[in-house]
């Protein structure tokens, strides 16, 4: 009985040591895939009224007449949302700051889309209230150089568009045209139908950078002054304009 | 009796599992040997950004510990010069003036997180830290002698153990000349990414430790408002936005005062200098790329009344307050100036 007990408990041991040396390596084994996560690649354009946007000598002019060029375009995008053919919206958290002149800043990806047929496209062109919050974004230099100052009503720029126009008198000058501070963001809707496949995909957001000067708003750089910041009514008419610079394409 | 009967039999099938268990987890526990530089993270100071690091250059213990020492040796010159020679740690890591060979002068940039900078020199020339003192070895700077460099650091009571710890090299002269003046630029690089100041009046002020009085806090109000608009390219926590702009101090261009053209060849780049920071700005006079200004005060006054139309002077520069100048009192100009020098972090020199 004895050796048969032992032969009997030693089986019993291997089998044991198979199963703890299975359980042992457990982390070796392919994890289970994930459930397919939609990506939808967005990518921006830009042109100044068809013009292609080339950072170069004055040769554009906005509606109000002004000849002007464009030597920045910094802002944020934030507030994405998707609304379904059923209409309900699907809501994104992302923020994200863009730079035309940098191939980089201008593709982004959404993350958690469902696939299938979608008839409008919102977004916000700078922060809502709640993500306008001084040293609130990560403290990278993109965000660090659009802060916008405490005492000046904190959070970060929303949107800075410089370069050069020719003044009243012909002479080249600068034009800074920034907005921030709460209520000053531009809310774009984007009533359109549109696919999203399943997997990755793209969509195409393109930006006339001339709208910022004309719709509904005509800004006069000679009238309403070369920079915008800290002046109500200068930010309130480029917010405007703002709802009105995107197409979908 | 019984388990002392069968205990060879169970000591093999423990063995055996023993064996097994090793065997089926080999990829999961590598044998670490601890050998090599100790790898090392910067502390980054609140609200800064991620450094830029080059992975082709780790940031080690013992990298830092050789590049500290090159710095102020003059092992690397024929002319008794260093790097602390023109970098003096009183002075922010910078000394008043550098004259070229063709007798121009340049305010030495102070060597103060430069971490944080994505491209270096006044018209952002080098866009690498890691090779920014290729051209040190130079006849213009060290004016170094292959042969005495080879010669000195070999035979150097330290320098052959330190390199080896740092980069593994066990023979100095067994490197190719450019080689090795990679490594000591390495070294060096791996030093200066550890200069970071974050410890002056204003940090502390940001951190509530302490108040900022009468002048500098009005002084503060000027710098962060359209006021003063010192903030758009001097902004906080780096004091720089690091990017390139003409902010007026010239008309014509020529000679070094073309700026980032010189890089570029763009016109639309004549008269762009990168922001300095304005931290430790107090111990950098003189100022501007040239050092034309003496001080804070003529600074101040330049960015009041002195401002001059070009093509390319920024956009921000332009803005209708500029060009009929800040209009400040001069209460407010000393208030500025104030301002300014609560960025001095006494520590940063003094340590």
């Amino acid at each position: 009985m004895k050796p048969g007990n032992h032969t009997y408990s030693s089986r019993i041991f291997l089998v044991a040591l198979t199963l703890v040396l299975a359980g042992a390596c457990n982390k070796d084994d392919t994890p289970p895939p994930a459930p397919p996560v939609q990506e939808l690649t967005i990518v921006v354009g830009y042109n100044v009224d068809g013009a292609a946007l080339v950072s170069s000598q004055i040769q554009y002019t906005n509606a109000a007449g002004n000849p002007f060029s464009v030597y920045t375009l910094n802002y944020y995008l934030s507030g994405f949302s998707l609304q379904m053919m059923d209409g309900s919206w699907k809501e994104l958290d992302d923020i994200v700051y863009l730079d035309a002149f940098n191939a980089a800043k201008n593709t982004f990806i959404l993350k958690g889309i469902p696939a299938g047929n979608y008839k409008a496209f919102k977004l916000i062109i700078g922060l809502e209230p709640e993500n306008n919050v001084s040293n609130s974004l990560p403290p990278t230099v993109d965000n660090i150089n659009m802060s916008w100052p405490d005492m000046m009503g904190g959070g970060y720029h929303f949107l800075k568009l410089e370069g050069y126009f020719k003044d009243a008198n012909a002479v080249t000058q600068g034009y800074a045209m920034h907005v921030g501070t709460n209520t000053f963001h531009s809310e774009v809707v984007l009533n359109q139908e549109y696919a999203i496949s399943t997997g990755k995909d793209t969509l195409k957001l393109n930006m006339n950078i001339a709208e910022w000067f004309k719709n509904p708003n005509t800004y006069d750089l000679n009238i309403q002054g070369n920079y915008s910041m800290g002046r109500d009514s200068s930010m309130r008419k480029l917010s405007e304009n703002g709802s009105n610079v995107f197409t979908l394409e | 009796m019984y388990l002392h009967s069968n205990r060879p039999k169970t000591v093999l099938i423990l063995g055996l599992g023993v064996l097994l268990w090793m065997v089926a987890c080999t990829k999961d526990e590598p044998v670490v040997t601890p050998t090599g530089p100790t790898p090392i993270e910067l502390t980054v100071p609140p609200f800064f950004p991620k450094p830029y690091l080059n992975p082709d250059n780790p940031l080690t213990y013992e990298g830092v510990k050789l590049g500290k020492k090159l710095y102020s040796d003059a092992i690397l010159s024929s002319n008794g010069l260093s790097c602390s020679s023109c970098h003096n740690k009183d002075l922010s890591y910078s000394t008043p003036l550098f004259t070229d060979k063709n007798g121009a002068s340049t305010s030495v940039p102070p060597h103060v997180n430069l971490a944080f900078n994505p491209n270096y020199n006044w018209n952002g020339s080098l866009p690498i830290l890691d090779t920014l003192c290729m051209a040190d070895f130079e006849p213009e700077f060290f004016n170094t002698n292959r042969d005495t460099l080879y010669r000195r650091l070999s035979t150097h009571a330290e320098y052959p153990g330190l390199f080896r710890d740092a980069f593994g090299i066990e023979n100095i002269n067994d490197l190719e000349y450019r080689a090795l003046k990679l490594k000591i630029c390495y070294a060096i690089s791996q030093h200066i990414r550890t200069l970071i100041s974050a410890d002056s009046k204003f940090d502390k002020y940001v951190m509530n430790k302490v108040n900022l009085d009468a002048m500098e806090t009005e002084g503060m109000s000027i710098f962060f408002s359209e006021k003063g608009d010192c903030f758009h390219c001097h902004g906080a926590p780096l004091f720089t936005d690091n990017i390139f702009h003409n902010n007026g101090i010239d008309e014509t261009f020529t000679g070094l005062d073309q700026g980032r053209f010189l890089v570029t060849g763009d016109p639309k780049h004549l008269g762009l200098f990168s922001s300095p920071t304005l931290r430790n700005i107090e111990y950098t006079a003189p100022y501007m790329h040239d050092g034309r200004f003496e001080t804070l005060e003529e600074v101040v006054e330049f960015y009041n009344s002195g401002v001059k139309h070009s093509e390319t002077l920024d956009p921000l520069m332009t803005k209708d307050n500029k060009m009929t100048g800040l209009q400040l009192t001069d209460y407010q100009k000393k208030c500025l100036v104030a301002f300014l020098k609560t960025l001095s972090d006494l520590q940063f020199v003094t340590d």
